[in-house]
C-alpha cells in the first residue's frame, strides 16, 4: 500500500494510491496529523479524486461514485443560496433510490432531524448556524442522499461531547445495520469508539495500516509518546474474547452480558449473538491493578495479568505493558496508574498482578 | 436625439452580451479547470483586447473582413454583402473586443468556487448540467450579473473598433459613441452635449446598479 503526494506550487496533487481495504471491514479510520493527507485519501477513497494514478480497492471494489456515497466537511459545506430546509430538500430531491434492507430505508427526514436536533435551525439561512450546527445539517443532508458509504472529515469535530456522543452511537448502530463509514480524524477517542481498520498517515505517506486491535496501541503509544497534545487520550486494549452462554445471574439483568477469556469471565453492556467471537476495547484509564485478587468489588472484571513493562509517562503517570494469563493466548493491555500507586504496590516488570475494571 | 443610434447601440450591446454568456461560461469553466502549460497563452489571448488598442484590433477584422481573405470572401458568398461596414461586422469586433470582460469574472468565479460543492453535488449524482443549474450558478451569480454588466458597459462605450470595421451607416453601424464623434467634428456641441450626457448617466446608473446587486449577493452569503 502506497501513497504518495508531490507539491504542485501550493496545490497537493494525489499521483498515486495503491490500497486494499478488507471487504469485512466496515468503519475505516483514517488517522495522522494536520496535512497528512487524510482529506485527500478519503476523496481517493470515494472515486471524488479524478487526478490520481491508479484507484484504491475499497472493500473490493474499484473506488468510484457507482456507489451511493454521503460526504460530510468539516465545516459542513452547506449551500449558502438554500436554507438549512432547503439543504435537506435538496438531498431528499436527490436521494437515492434504496432497498428496503439498507440501513436507512426506515429513515425519513423528520426522524433525522429530530435525532440530530436541528428542529429549530430548519428555516435559518446556513450562514447563521455555528459550527456544529452546520455539522449536524451536514450528517443529515448526507444519510438523506440514503448512502451506502458515508464519509465524515472531521464531522464530529465541532460538536459538544453530549451531542457528539449521541451521533456516534446513532451512526455506530448504522453501521452495526450494515452502513460503511470512512472517517477522517486526529481524534483517536472518536476513531476508536467506532472503527474496526485503521490507516495511519503521516506527510502524505501511509505509515501503517491494519484491524483496530492491531493498530490502535500502537497508535494510541505513537501519539502518547510523540504529542505532548496528546497527553490524556485515552489508551485502548483490544482484547478478543467469546460471548457465553447467559447465566440465571446474567438474565436478571438484560443490558448486561457475559464474556468469556480462557477461563475467566467477563462482562460488558452490550448484545451479541451466542459463540460469537467479539472484540472488546479496556480503556486503559479505567484499569485498577491488584497484587492479589480484588475478590468481591464491584468491578466485576478481574483479569490476572503479567507485567511486561512499567513505563514512566511525561504526566508523571506509568503506562503498564501487561499480558492477560488466563488459558487462551495471552492478550496486550495496557494500564495507566499513578507512581505513587506503583511505588506502594511495588509494582515492576516481570511480575503478576491482577487488572481489574467496570462492565461498561 | 439620436434615437435611431441608442436603438442601435441597445440592440448591439444586448445581442453582445447575450452571445457572450454563452460563449464566456464554458470558456471560463473550461480555463479555470485545464492544468496545461499552454493555459497562461490561452489567457493572455483571451485578454488581449484589454490592452491593446482598438484601432489594432479594428484594423485586423478590416483585413479578415475584406472580400479577398477568406473569411469575407465566404461570407460575401454566402450572404450577397461584406462583413465590413454592416451590423454583423460591428458585433462580431464587439464579441471580441468585449470578451475578456464577460470570462475574467466567470473565471476568477470558477477557479476559487470550493471544490468541494462539486464533491456533495458528486455524491448527489447530478448530471453536468444540473450540477451548474443547482450548484454552480447560485454560487457564481454575482459573476454573472457582473460579466454581463460588464459586456453590456463596454460594448456601449466602443468607438475605434466600431469606426475601423463599421464606419458611420445610420442604422447599420452608427452607434452612440459614432454619432458623438460626428456632433463634436460638425460643432454641433448641443447634440453632442445631450448624448454624451445620456451615455455617461446611463453608464453610471448601471454600474452602479450593478456593485449593488453583488454587494447585496456577497453580503447575504457572509
Amino acid at each position: 500500500m502506497d501513497l504518495t503526494f508531490t507539491l504542485e506550487k501550493d496545490r497537493r496533487q494525489l499521483l498515486a494510491v495503491d490500497c486494499n481495504i478488507p471487504a469485512q471491514a466496515s468503519c475505516i479510520a483514517i488517522y495522522g496529523p494536520s496535512g497528512a493527507g487524510k482529506s485527500t485519501l478519503l476523496r481517493c477513497m470515494a472515486g471524488l479524486e479524478d487526478e490520481m494514478q491508479g484507484k484504491p480497492i475499497v472493500w473490493g471494489k474499484r473506488a468510484s461514485l457507482g456507489d451511493n456515497v454521503g460526504i460530510v466537511f468539516q465545516d459542513g459545506v452547506l449551500f449558502p443560496h438554500l436554507t438549512v430546509r432547503g439543504n435537506l430538500s435538496f438531498a431528499l430531491r436527490h436521494a437515492a433510490i434504496i432497498a428496503p434492507s439498507h440501513p436507512l430505508a426506515d429513515q425519513s427526514m423528520s426522524n433525522l432531524v429530530d435525532i440530530f436536533e436541528i428542529e429549530l435551525l430548519l428555516d435559518l439561512p446556513v450562514n447563521k448556524l455555528s459550527g456544529g450546527e452546520a455539522q449536524r445539517v451536514a450528517i443529515v443532508r448526507a444519510l438523506l442522499n440514503k448512502p451506502d458509504i458515508l464519509l465524515l472529515d472531521e464531522a464530529f469535530s465541532a460538536l459538544d461531547k453530549r451531542l457528539k456522543r449521541k451521533i456516534i452511537q446513532y451512526i455506530s448502530s448504522l453501521i452495526g445495520k450494515g452502513l460503511r463509514v470512512v472517517i477522517v480524524s486526529h481524534a483517536l477517542r472518536e476513531l476508536a469508539v467506532m472503527s474496526d481498520f485503521f490507516i495511519h498517515l503521516e506527510q502524505g505517506r501511509v505509515l501503517n495500516f491494519g484491524s483496530a486491535e492491531m493498530m490502535l496501541p500502537r497508535l494510541q503509544l505513537e501519539a502518547d509518546t510523540l504529542s505532548s497534545e496528546s497527553l490524556g487520550e485515552p489508551i485502548f486494549s483490544m482484547l478478543t474474547v467469546e460471548t457465553a452462554n447467559q447465566s440465571a445471574e446474567v438474565k436478571e439483568h438484560p443490558t448486561i452480558q457475559k464474556f468469556m477469556l480462557g477461563k475467566t469471565t467477563l462482562y460488558a453492556s452490550s448484545h451479541f449473538e451466542i459463540n460469537a467471537e467479539i472484540k472488546v476495547r479496556v480503556d486503559a484509564n479505567q484499569i485498577v491493578i491488584s497484587n492479589e485478587t480484588p475478590g468481591d468489588s464491584s468491578m466485576l472484571n478481574q483479569l490476572p495479568v503479567f507485567i511486561e513493562q512499567v513505563e514512566k509517562r511525561a504526566d508523571g503517570r506509568c503506562l503498564l505493558h501487561l499480558f492477560t494469563r488466563t488459558e487462551s493466548t495471552p492478550q496486550r493491555l495496557y494500564a495507566i496508574v499513578s507512581s505513587l500507586s506503583i511505588d506502594k504496590l511495588n509494582l515492576e516488570s516481570g511480575q503478576h498482578a491482577y487488572a481489574s475494571f467496570k462492565a461498561h | 436625439m439620436d434615437v435611431q443610434a441608442i436603438v442601435l447601440t441597445l440592440k448591439l450591446a444586448s445581442i453582445t452580451s447575450l452571445v457572450l454568456l454563452v460563449i464566456a461560461t464554458p470558456l471560463a469553466w473550461w480555463l479555470a479547470r485545464w492544468r496545461h502549460p499552454m493555459r497562461p497563452f490561452v489567457n493572455a489571448l483571451i485578454a488581449l483586447p484589454l490592452v491593446l488598442p482598438p484601432t489594432v484590433l479594428g484594423f485586423y477584422l478590416l483585413v479578415a473582413f475584406s472580400p479577398n481573405s477568406w473569411l469575407g470572401a465566404t461570407w460575401l458568398s454566402a450572404t450577397g454583402s461584406t462583413l465590413a461596414f454592416s451590423f454583423i461586422g460591428i458585433l462580431i469586433g464587439s464579441l471580441i473586443y468585449s470578451l475578456p470582460f464577460a470570462v475574467q469574472p466567470l473565471y476568477n468565479a470558477f477557479e476559487h468556487l470550493d471544490k468541494r460543492y462539486l464533491d456533495v453535488a458528486k455524491t448527489f449524482k447530478l448530471s453536468r448540467w444540473l450540477t451548474f443549474w443547482r450548484v454552480v450558478f447560485p454560487l457564481t451569480r454575482s459573476a454573472f450579473m457582473t460579466a454581463v454588466g460588464l459586456s453590456f458597459a463596454h460594448t456601449l462605450g466602443e468607438f475605434g473598433i466600431v469606426l475601423m470595421i463599421g464606419g458611420n451607416i445610420p442604422g447599420e453601424t452608427r452607434v452612440v459613441s459614432i454619432a458623438l464623434f460626428d456632433h463634436v467634428e460638425s460643432l454641433n456641441y448641443s447634440a453632442a452635449h445631450q448624448l454624451a450626457f445620456a451615455l455617461l448617466v446611463f453608464s453610471f446608473v448601471m454600474l452602479a446598479i450593478l456593485y449593488r446587486l453583488n454587494r447585496k449577493q456577497l453580503s447575504s452569503w457572509t
